[in-house]
């Protein structure tokens, strides 16, 4: 009796072992259960970059003479456009954000929906003590990246507001530049420059 | 739909053309075709709804954007009338910017930007920046 029950159980797992050695000799397998049973299933999975970092560059426009050449490349390409007077560089907040594949069920088997999200936030203070906070959503659909980028204000009186907002596909090693005049009290312009850069 | 090569020349046009004024070929399309002109109409009004925001009341924008230069930059005239049109192109769902078959793609052939407040996408010379600029409501 546990003999044949041993049998049954055999039989049962021979196919799934031999299609798995099937699998791994055309070297499709992948690291976790889950891709292997996807793979098993011949469903294509898109990696998402295993990182993403990105470079936030906050400049201020107008009023300033000096050239910071952590900024020039794209200094160089505000000019030929504005004329504000100079460009400083408030701040720089490097973030790292790594993409979690979004998974659905399917009769309890997870199944990929070729996207990936990731959430990064940081707030930080320019040299004049003024608080900002920095964000960006990330989301990775069938391998295209896409970053919501919002520049927040987090002084006491203004907390909360908006002050550059974007939703912008990204490119790994090129650099988005949003900007926008300045609707408080000040004059100029602000100006969130965003590099990404992708590690596989 | 417009050809292809129509979004082209569109994007390349002077305002005059776009206006359907003088000999040229496409000034006489657009003279000649409701669907050109309607684009070369909807182009005029972006070109000046840029041209307004970017003349905006403030010392520091007048000071910045003399509107001579807006058009003849640098010799950039093409250039940047191109990228103010590639703004508009990009902000509508109706026409899409021309393929780039070069190796270096422009970021901003690429560049697909989405944002509650009006925007205008500026080429660069540099293809790894493209600059978007975020319009407030009163600047229109």
């Amino acid at each position: 009796m546990r003999f044949t029950a041993l049998l049954a159980a055999f039989a049962l797992l021979l196919p799934v072992v031999a299609e798995g050695q099937g699998q791994q000799a055309q070297g499709q397998q992948r690291p976790t259960s889950q891709r292997q049973l996807l793979d098993y299933r011949n469903l294509s999975v898109q990696e998402p970059p295993a990182n993403i970092r990105l470079t936030f560059h906050l400049i201020e426009a107008d009023g300033f003479t000096n050239d910071d050449p952590e900024i020039a490349a794209v200094v160089t390409e505000l000019r030929r456009i504005f004329r504000f007077r100079g460009y400083r560089l408030a701040f720089t907040s490097v973030l790292n954000a790594s993409p979690e594949e979004r998974y659905g069920g399917r009769g309890g088997v997870p199944v990929p929906l070729n996207r990936a999200e990731a959430h990064v936030s940081q707030r930080i203070t320019d040299q004049q003590g003024r608080p900002y906070v920095v964000a960006a959503a990330i989301t990775v659909v069938d391998g295209d990246v896409r970053a919501s980028v919002v520049l927040q204000d987090d002084s006491a009186e203004r907390r909360g507001a908006e002050l550059i907002s974007a939703s912008v596909n990204l490119t790994s090693g090129k650099t988005v530049v949003l900007g926008s005049t300045r609707t408080d009290a000040t004059s100029g312009a602000l100006i969130l420059a965003v590099t990404s850069v992708f590690d596989p | 739909m417009l050809d292809e090569r129509i979004r082209r020349h569109l994007m390349e046009a002077e305002p005059s053309e776009l206006r359907g004024e003088g000999g040229s070929e496409l000034a006489r399309l657009v003279r000649r075709d409701t669907d050109v002109r309607a684009a070369a109409q909807d182009l005029l009004h972006g070109m000046r709804e840029l041209d307004t925001a970017l003349s905006a009341p403030g010392p520091s924008r007048n000071a910045a954007f003399p509107r001579w230069m807006r058009w003849r930059n640098f010799g950039l005239a093409t250039g940047l009338a191109a990228a103010t049109l590639a703004a508009l192109l990009l902000s509508s769902p109706d026409v899409q910017l021309p393929a780039d078959d070069s190796a270096s793609v422009p970021l901003t052939a690429t560049l697909e930007v989405e944002s509650d407040r009006r925007f205008a996408v500026f080429a660069t010379n540099n293809p790894d920046i493209a600059i978007v600029w975020l319009f407030d409501e009163e600047e229109r």
